[in-house]
């Protein structure tokens, strides 16, 4: 079975809230979990993705077009990626469980370097806040801990 | 953001700086325990060397000073555990030996995490009648048994046959290596290396040099052994050994001409390569750094600011690594530390 460009055919992804999006099967097998589905001949009628909306299933695949045009240069790549990942939180959440489900190792790099980069440095406070976390040491436990690395709190 | 899965948490986690991951700690229980976790620091160290990130320089006169490599922009004074006159003995995978001129102690140090290990003072039986001029000693790290050794070499007084030219080991493809002249006239010069996992000594083969008469010493480089041909007042060459162990994989990387120079080449050491592997970093005469372009051939000065005047230095891997035997980076269950018997370690190689 050839994937290459000139000869791909069209894979219907149908997302969670039902919307159906055509896609050239070269570029959706960018995603590991549809390339084993292809590979299997499973790919036939519109593919399921339970685990991803429309509008992000819409981004993963302008994501895997880009990568997919073998005319893209690295630098070219690079420069369009910086563009690509500057979203809101809520958008790279998505991003990241999107690519974690579909299995996009490119892409899920990407957002976890992205949302790395944000986070260097901040303060716990402020991490608790981006991913939800609820505090559940004790007042003592917390202020022992920062002691032990007060360093690092400079 | 919503509750991210574990493995991703993980992911994101292990491409920051250890300063920024001991603040999270603080965060929760749950992050603390990740942070704190075997196989976290595994993954954290696992990326900083693939990526080549997470790299300081470690400076040293009397104290010791850190600076970021990725902006070289200024030094950092360091609150140490053996200052002050404090030697860098070796570094290993973001711990530092360090030992203390005064005092003989020494001690493990981890600079990212500020966790360190007191070794306990050796004493090693010599023969009858030989008197210990002076130590060498050697830091690495043991792949075989994911732990760490100290080994102490004596320098007899009253030896007749070969001295240990360098003072501390150099550490590549998991041995450490010395450069050892040999009489007569101390003009035979061979390099020794002992394997930290096998406890074993051999010769290293040395390159087919391009002329005579020049001062040896020993560096690594991208993690590969280094020659260093110092022929005073012209030139020093540096040769990579690509392949452990094989005489024909020598290969003359660069060489630094006395001429770029307006003060000859009394002391140069290379580091690390630039991110994009194009030059490499290099301490010169041991008062600044320089960055050598390989291709362009030039040498051009690496400005840090708050350097002190004279200085040794080590490159040195932001890491989480522990001293207390849950911290090992191969997957291996690390045996429980015994730092008395491994500092005890020493080998006389035809000293006596």
């Amino acid at each position: 079975m050839s994937l290459s460009p000139s000869t791909s055919k069209m894979l219907s992804l149908k997302s969670s809230d039902g919307k159906v999006l055509e896609v050239e099967e070269h570029v959706a097998v960018l995603c590991e979990t549809i390339k084993s589905l292809v590979e299997d001949g499973c790919a036939d009628s519109p593919i399921p993705l339970a685990n991803v909306d429309g509008a992000t299933l819409g981004n993963v695949m302008e994501w895997c077009k880009k990568h997919a045009d073998q005319k893209a240069s690295a630098d070219d790549l690079e420069d369009w990626d910086a563009e690509f990942v500057e979203r809101d939180q809520g958008e790279l959440y998505h991003l990241i469980m999107a690519a974690n489900y579909l299995n996009i190792k490119g892409l899920l790099d990407l957002i976890c370097q992205k949302v790395a980069d944000m986070i260097k440095g901040k303060h716990p406070e402020k991490i608790r806040e981006i991913f939800n976390i609820e505090n559940d040491f004790t007042p003592e436990q917390q202020e022992q801990i920062r002691k032990d690395n007060s360093w690092a709190f400079e | 953001m919503s509750i991210l899965p574990e493995d991703i948490i993980s992911d994101i986690l292990s491409r920051l700086p250890v300063k920024t991951l001991l603040r999270f700690k603080c965060a929760s229980k749950p992050w603390c325990g990740l942070i704190d976790g075997p196989d976290f620091i595994k993954m954290h160290f696992k990326r900083s060397t693939e990526h080549n990130t997470n790299l300081s320089l470690i400076l040293t006169d009397d104290s010791l000073y850190s600076v970021d490599f990725d902006t070289l922009d200024y030094a950092v004074e360091l609150d140490d555990p053996a200052h002050p006159r404090t030697e860098i003995v070796g570094s290993c995978n973001g711990l530092l030996c360090l030992g203390n001129a005064v005092s003989g102690s020494a001690s493990i140090w981890n600079p990212s995490t500020r966790k360190h290990h007191n070794l306990p003072v050796s004493t090693i039986q010599t023969h009858p009648g030989c008197i210990c001029e002076f130590f060498i000693y050697g830091f690495g790290y043991d792949y075989a048994h994911d732990d760490y050794k100290l080994v102490k070499i004596i320098q007899l007084f009253d030896s007749v046959e070969s001295q240990v030219q360098v003072e501390f080991g150099i550490l590549a493809s998991g041995a450490l290596h010395w450069v050892v002249t040999r009489w007569p006239g101390l003009d035979m010069k061979i390099v020794v290396a002992f394997d930290v996992g096998l406890e074993e000594y051999r010769e290293v083969p040395q390159p087919e040099y391009l002329g005579e008469n020049f001062d040896m010493n020993l560096g690594v480089l991208g993690g590969f052994l280094c020659i260093l041909c110092n022929y005073s007042q012209i030139r020093v060459d540096i040769w990579v050994m690509k392949e452990y162990g094989v005489k024909e994989s020598w290969n003359k990387h660069f060489s630094v001409l006395d001429l770029e120079y307006t003060w000859s080449i009394k002391f140069i050491k290379p580091l690390a390569y630039s991110k994009c592997g194009d030059k490499v970093l290099l301490i010169l005469n041991k008062e600044e750094f320089i960055w050598y372009d390989i291709e362009k051939k030039t040498v051009a000065n690496a400005e840090i600011r708050t350097i002190p005047d004279y200085f040794e230095a080590e490159i040195c891997l932001g890491s989480l690594v522990t001293l207390n035997g849950d911290g090992g980076i191969d997957g291996k269950k690390p045996r429980k530390k015994n730092w008395k018997r491994r500092i005890s370690l020493a080998f006389m190689y035809c000293f006596c």
